[in-house]
């Protein structure tokens, strides 16, 4: 009975207060204003304990994204990386496209796809052969100037002998004086791999450092005006009967990557001028 | 016995406290924990329907006064839960804390659906029951499950050794007489 007049009293009251009132009674008053300096400092503590949770979930959060974002940084590494590699590829290939275009040779371009690792031979493996229409002997280049020949065939790869090999000797004159007489040899430099040497130059010719050497025609193997290097040093010689000196190969045969193989000379089996001055000075991106 | 009710009334004053602040940082699902509400079940079930109706009155009159401009409201519906706490208390095994449990998740959804009844009766707005229900009502029955098991225990043993020390107490003044 009495849970019954309680209930209705409540419900008296909820119809009186549920609508929204004025005022509150000072019991009401009084009993917020002793709770309310407590909940002040308890949202407080409520507050820090927060911030103590949200610091360990925004932790937690941090290192999974820290991890997503770890991830593809490697991603965007590696695609960086396969970029410049094209853009260098695409470098390669258009400086090689436009050797083809001024020179005069019927050209097959190949690529390298190995190299001796030995420092007694210069030779390297490209990817075509004999089924390619690749012959021995054929003369090998790139843009900057000549590389080698074609020493072995295989049906589906070549093996290239570099100018940088002592078994290959390449008949050589110097672009600037073009004086038949001044005809030298040029071959590996025992004392250092990354230069060549001429030899066999008659004492009178005048040569001197800068000047470009480029192949004879002599022999028939190469064709004429190939760019081998620059001379980088005149070479004393005891005896004074002949004269050598040291070149500076244009061509760098470390990162040899794409060359180009002279399947058939031009018509006049000789190159123009713009052939001799086709190795380009400028420098590869990035290199 | 007075003992008992200042710690009862302390917890209440905590709890009060707790439940406005730290707790309302740890809402799972929308749903807030009703300590007031594990309280008075426990407290319900402990003691016997008529305390349990007298808290309930006293603890949901403190919530309206501190949390809701109307009165009455958590009022008439904590002191009907425990009410109903204290009279299944007298039928049921107070010492297994299996009951307690289930009795605050069945009480936690008596108490959300009469306030809804009230609300929507008095005030005129409700949220709808089955969106409620789902998503705030039984989230909110599970939370308190769990505070149960930790402030039933509590509550049991206070209670508990204050009697078992007046016993003794009573039977010492016995033996001496």
């Amino acid at each position: 009975m009495a849970l019954l007049v309680v209930v209705f009293g409540l419900l008296l009251l909820i119809v009186f207060t549920g609508e929204g009132r004025e005022q509150l009674t000072p019991v009401e008053d009084a009993l917020l204003a002793l709770f309310a300096p407590a909940q002040t400092a308890f949202a407080s503590a409520g507050q820090k304990i927060q911030s103590f949770f949200d610091a360990i979930v925004s932790f937690y959060e941090l290192k999974a994204e820290n991890d997503i974002l770890r991830k593809r940084i490697a991603f965007l590494e590696q695609q960086l990386v396969r970029f410049q590699e094209l853009q260098k590829e695409n470098y390669r290939y258009r400086q090689l496209l436009e050797f083809k275009e001024k020179s005069s040779y019927r050209t097959m371009a190949a690529e390298v796809i190995a190299r001796d690792p030995s420092q007694w031979f210069g030779t390297v493996t490209i990817n075509r052969g004999y089924m390619d229409g690749v012959k021995q002997e054929m003369v090998v280049v790139t843009e900057r100037g000549l590389v080698g020949i074609i020493s072995t065939v295989s049906p589906h790869s070549s093996q290239v002998l570099l100018i940088t090999d002592p078994r290959l000797a390449v008949s050589a004159l110097i672009q600037r004086t073009r004086d038949p007489g001044t005809v030298g040899i040029v071959e590996s430099f025992s004392e250092d791999p990354a230069y060549l040497k001429i030899s066999y130059l008659p004492p009178e010719a005048k040569i001197q450092p800068g000047d470009v050497v480029i192949t004879s025609g002599l022999g028939g193997v190469f064709p004429k005006g190939l760019v081998i290097g620059t001379i980088k040093e005149v070479l004393p010689d005891p005896s004074g009967m002949i004269l050598s000196a040291l070149i500076e190969p244009r061509v760098n045969f470390n990162r040899l990557e794409e060359v180009l193989i002279i399947v058939e000379e031009g018509a006049a089996g000789e190159s123009s001028p713009q052939q001799e001055e086709s190795a380009p000075e400028e420098a590869e991106p990035g290199a | 016995m007075i003992f008992f009710y200042v710690l009862v009334s302390i917890s209440f004053v905590l709890a009060l406290l707790v439940e406005g602040s730290v707790f309302s940082f740890f809402i799972v699902e929308q749903a807030l924990p009703d300590i007031f509400l594990v309280m008075v079940v426990s407290l319900g079930f402990i003691l016997d329907e008529r305390r349990g109706a007298a808290i309930g009155l006293c603890a949901g009159l403190l919530q309206d006064v501190i949390f809701s401009k109307a009165l009455g409201f958590f009022a008439l519906a904590k002191m009907l839960l425990g009410y109903g706490a204290g009279l299944l208390g007298r039928e049921l095994y107070r010492e297994q804390l299996l009951a307690p449990v289930l009795l605050v998740f069945v009480g936690t959804l008596t108490h959300e659906f009469i306030l809804h009844l009230l609300v929507s009766q008095f005030i005129g707005f409700g949220l709808p029951v089955e969106m409620s229900l789902s998503r705030l009502f039984i989230p909110k029955a599970f939370y308190n499950m769990a505070l149960t098991l930790l402030i039933y225990p509590l509550f049991y043993r206070a209670y508990h050794r204050r009697r078992q020390i007046r016993s003794s107490f009573s039977r010492q003044k016995g033996a001496m007489r």
